[in-house]
């Protein structure tokens, strides 16, 4: 099994300039291309520990993030392609890294259809998965990240892939997007959390990425049985609280929070009805992270049920 | 558009029917145990011979799939339309009653009432008319 970080320095970066660079990630295949030095740099801090490809193995997304031309480079602006082809416009090459991860989420979003998509982080800590799905701001990325760095293993920030017919979650292990005040937050709680590249004015702010595989299971793909689902709320004015939420009230938030469900149609509705009768769901409004852990953490011991 | 309110001339068997005119908005009767039917009139001096009663019936075209995990509400997937609602138990329950049937509010009321145990038919009737009327707002059930 060859990891990223087990090439040289030059061979990676030029493998990585001709897009020659197939990586595992989850179920996945990602071949990324790129020369531009913030990517080469981030894709080499976070993913060193994904595993290669073999030759000839299927790829199921070629991306890239390039300059398309001289003018572009001129420019300072870079264009993130799919199958070389460009679905979106081009940005600066500063943001570079952050769009090599939204696109790469992207692909995911679009065509990961075999499975129900929740915009959701997951976490698991032994064979019990929490799905913690969140609009953007709610705090789930700086929840996975603090429980990532607390022992969990983080199972995806972004995507919870369901299973069809199971309650069971397939591990897509990437780095946790985080932004603004979060980063913040999650330097002052670990002094062990690396750091990708970071990039500003984005239309989220300032955002960077924190290496996700931490955990000695990061890299196995072997489905896990998802045992709550947990809405994270940070509010700073608010009581703290976790509070059991209604099976129905939870099964149209979590649809709302899918990617798929409307296109899955009645599969989407069988896949949700499945999970959701499977397992407990609960909200978590929180401003200390601390709190919000030491409610995750006794999540399965107080709800033996789960 | 006003809604004119007609003159009704049938009142038997506890129906009542309201007949409207063209370019008016639908009338909700208040009266329990009572169905309206939106009739057009197009010439307006005959309008008093064209007053007709029907009998309005629920029908729920292709019946969806519930979620009742026994709470005070169901998750309806309308197979149909691709929608899903949150709604009611009660609801849910008036939509099992009209599967693969046609009922009229009175024969809703009339299996519902033993089920839940009311005898209170004018209240229970009122219930029923308001999660129909929802329901068909919601374009989950259809009248004829």
């Amino acid at each position: 099994m060859r990891l990223l970080r087990h090439l040289a320095a030059d061979d990676f970066k030029q493998r990585l300039a001709r897009g020659e660079l197939p990586v595992r990630v989850g179920p996945y295949i990602y071949n990324v291309q790129s020369n531009l030095p913030s990517v080469v740099e981030g894709f080499a801090i976070l993913y060193g520990d994904f595993q290669i490809a073999e030759p000839g193995e299927f790829v199921d997304y070629n991306v890239a993030i390039v300059h398309s031309g001289l003018l572009q480079r001129i420019r300072g602006k870079a264009k993130f392609l799919f199958d070389r082809r460009s679905p979106f416009d081009s940005i600066p090459a500063g943001q570079a890294y952050a769009f090599l991860e939204w696109g790469m989420n992207w692909c995911v979003s679009v065509h990961a259809n075999e499975y129900l998509t929740l915009h959701a982080a997951a976490v698991s800590r032994g064979d019990r998965a929490i799905i913690m799905p969140g609009t953007p701001g709610a705090g789930k990325s700086t929840l996975c990240a603090a429980l990532g760095l607390n022992g969990w293993r983080i199972l995806s920030d972004e995507h919870a892939l369901i299973r069809p017919d199971t309650a069971q979650i397939i591990p897509l292990c990437r780095p946790v997007s985080l932004k603004n005040e979060s980063i913040e937050v999650i330097k002052s709680f670990s002094s062990e959390a690396i750091f990708g590249p970071v990039s500003k004015e984005t239309h989220k702010g300032v955002v960077t990425h924190m290496k996700a595989d931490l955990h000695a299971d990061s890299h196995d793909t072997k489905p896990l049985r998802a045992k709550a689902m947990v809405f994270p709320r940070y509010a700073r004015d608010e009581p703290q609280r976790l509070s059991p939420r209604r099976r129905t009230d939870s099964f149209i938030l979590a649809a709302y929070h899918s990617f798929n469900y409307s296109l899955l149609c009645e599969a989407g509705f069988e896949a949700m009805k499945t999970l959701i009768e499977n397992i407990d769901c609960f909200d978590l409004v929180y401003h200390d992270l601390n709190f919000a852990l030491n409610a995750v953490n006794d999540l399965p011991d107080r709800h033996s049920g789960i | 558009m006003k809604t004119l309110r007609l003159k009704y001339t049938a009142f038997h068997n506890r129906r009542i029917t309201w007949v409207q005119m063209e370019t008016t908005l639908p009338v909700r009767t208040q009266t329990p145990s009572t169905e309206f039917a939106l009739l057009r009139v197009t010439a307006l001096p005959d309008y008093l011979r064209k007053v007709i009663t029907v009998t309005k019936k629920w029908r729920i075209d292709s019946m969806g799939r519930f979620y009742n995990p026994a709470e005070d509400t169901v998750v309806y997937f309308d197979t149909r339309s691709g929608d899903t609602h949150l709604i009611s138990d009660f609801a849910a329950y008036v939509m099992q009653q009209l599967d693969d049937q046609h009922l009229s509010t009175e024969e809703l009321v009339n299996r519902i009432s033993p089920a839940i145990g009311s005898s209170n038919i004018p209240e229970l009737t009122m219930d029923v008319s308001r999660v129909l009327e929802e329901l068909v707002a919601l374009d989950i059930l259809k009248c004829e």
